[in-house]
């Protein structure tokens, strides 16, 4: 039954954020294209460029935001709307009905991501970026950025900057980075739904109320988030020398305070957001 | 084993009662009315019944099950309002009912669509609200469940698509099916009624035999129910 849902609520995602990606992917390889050329560096051309750059700006920020909050919207649509009564009537439950909306909506994001790093790619081995980026790029990918460092006892260490700045060796970062950014997308979703649900349980404006409850969710999160980092990593963080210099803290706490607080709270709304569905419906 | 039985529920919206100790029981095969005014709980009756509300007391049992995913199964149930996915087609909805429901049978939906003269890849936002209300019904009715559940079927609609409705769901069903049909239009339903239940202020006013309830009272259930319910 949760495969026939996430398959039904791909197409309801799908027929709006595919075609934006694909657009957005368009726009990146027009872009690459008319950059091989010498049109491009032409002066007669520097207006097309600047605006073929801002579309492309643009289209990355539309692509993120409607990735948020397009199923958003859908979530509500589908499930706290008129379309509630076919949903809430079809043979499955309604933890089933939030799990498969999560799952899609995460796919979309991780797919939106993906077509953003392959559209950055792109310019970057087209030679088109910022050389400073693609020189970090290349000292990321063949490991280089070897840091020595003497601690306070006098001992030599050498590390990567990756694991100066983070805390983590290259791969591992990355791993950790990427759970951090589908765990904190899971957890906006959650955010999202939830307050759509707690906000129908009002009896006047229902839509309104959950824009309400999202605000005030939001700032009680980002105080017990600031409070959290604060404990958890008390000491500022340090500049980076290069070569024989000075001891260098990472933050490495800072990202799995985030990500345990991402996690325990995305789960404690999912809870809520189901036992709301599950005993306390009432569409109109 | 009753297809429907319903011990002493309540729902109440805070302070107000919607529905007060109703002990109902309907069996297998037969059509029958809902009956009663504005406010009195027919709605609120028949979210229950779907799992579209939580009682505050008292139970339901169909089929013997508690509501859930069991009893959906069992239950095709028509609201009173469109709500559907006005971007999709015909076709689209069809296979969505096809895929979630295994007593779907998407021959007799194509083929009542045709006698309707609705096309399959029409988008429902290109329909009037007549068509995707006759739409709608076609998708209920394609359903080889245990009870239908109409709410308002042939409110707002012509003569003419109110007999086409009455007609199909008169012929639609099968013979052990149960239609749940609630309505203000009386006397358009009053001749294919099986058992008739009043409603008056979430209570059961009347629970009987259509036939019955003529004899004992020696008068129509429109009139009737014009009495019980005079303003």
């Amino acid at each position: 039954m949760l495969g026939k849902l996430i398959k039904h609520d791909f197409k309801y995602l799908g027929r709006v954020l595919l075609p934006v990606n694909l657009i957005l992917l368009g726009l990146s390889i027009l872009g690459v294209l008319f950059a091989k050329t010498p049109l491009f560096h032409s002066g007669d051309y520097t207006a097309i460029a600047v605006l073929l750059t801002i579309g492309y700006s643009l289209s990355i920020g539309a692509a993120i935001l409607l990735s948020i909050l397009f199923p958003i919207l859908c979530f509500y649509r589908n499930l706290f709307s008129a379309q509630g009564y076919l949903s809430f009537t079809l043979p499955t439950t309604p933890w089933l009905l939030l799990t498969s909306k999560l799952i899609t909506s995460l796919c979309f994001a991780v797919l939106n991501a993906i077509v953003i790093l392959v559209s950055g790619f792109l310019f970057i081995l087209s030679g088109v970026g910022f050389s400073s980026i693609s020189f970090a790029v290349k000292e990321y990918l063949s490991g280089l950025g070897v840091q020595h460092y003497t601690d306070l006892n006098g001992v030599s260490h050498t590390q990567t900057t990756v694991h100066a700045l983070t805390g983590y060796d290259p791969v591992p970062f990355l791993f950790v980075l990427v759970l951090m950014l589908l765990i904190g997308y899971a957890f906006t979703m959650l955010t999202g739904y939830v307050s759509i649900a707690i906000g129908q349980q009002s009896n006047k404006r229902k839509v309104g109320s959950s824009i309400a409850i999202y605000i005030v969710l939001s700032i009680v999160i980002n105080a017990v988030s600031s409070t959290v980092m604060a404990f958890t990593n008390p000491s500022p963080i340090q500049d980076i020398t290069w070569g024989v210099g000075t001891h260098i803290s990472s933050v490495s706490p800072l990202f799995s305070s985030t990500l345990i607080l991402n996690l325990i709270l995305g789960a404690v709304f999912f809870v809520v957001c189901g036992l709301i569905m599950n005993k306390r419906v009432n569409l109109e | 084993m009753a297809l429907v039985e319903c011990r002493n529920l309540t729902k109440n919206y805070g302070k107000k009662t919607a529905l007060s100790d109703v002990n109902l029981r309907i069996e297998g095969g037969g059509l029958i009315g809902l009956l009663g005014p504005n406010g009195s709980g027919k709605t609120t009756l028949i979210k229950i019944l779907t799992g579209l509300l939580t009682p505050t007391g008292g139970e339901v049992l169909i089929k013997g099950n508690p509501v859930g995913v069991e009893s959906k199964k069992v239950i095709s149930y028509l609201p009173d309002h469109t709500y559907l996915n006005d971007w999709m087609r015909v076709n689209d909805i069809i296979r969505y009912f096809a895929d979630f429901y295994a007593d779907f049978e998407s021959e007799r939906a194509y083929d009542m669509l045709s006698k309707l003269h609705i096309t399959p890849t029409d988008k429902l936002k290109t329909m009037s609200k007549g068509t995707k209300e006759k739409v709608q019904l076609i998708l209920v009715m394609s359903r080889r469940a245990d009870l239908y559940i109409l709410d308002e079927p042939i409110a707002g609609v012509d003569p003419a698509a109110r007999d086409y409705i009455l007609e199909t769901i008169v012929g639609s069903h099968a013979e052990y099916a149960s239609i749940l049909l609630s309505t203000h239009l009386i006397t358009d339903i009053e001749p294919i009624l099986d058992d008739v239940i009043f409603l008056k202020d979430g209570v059961v006013n009347l629970a009987a035999p259509a036939e019955e309830i003529r004899r004992r009272e020696g008068k129509s259930i429109d009139a009737l129910f014009r009495e019980v319910f005079r303003c």
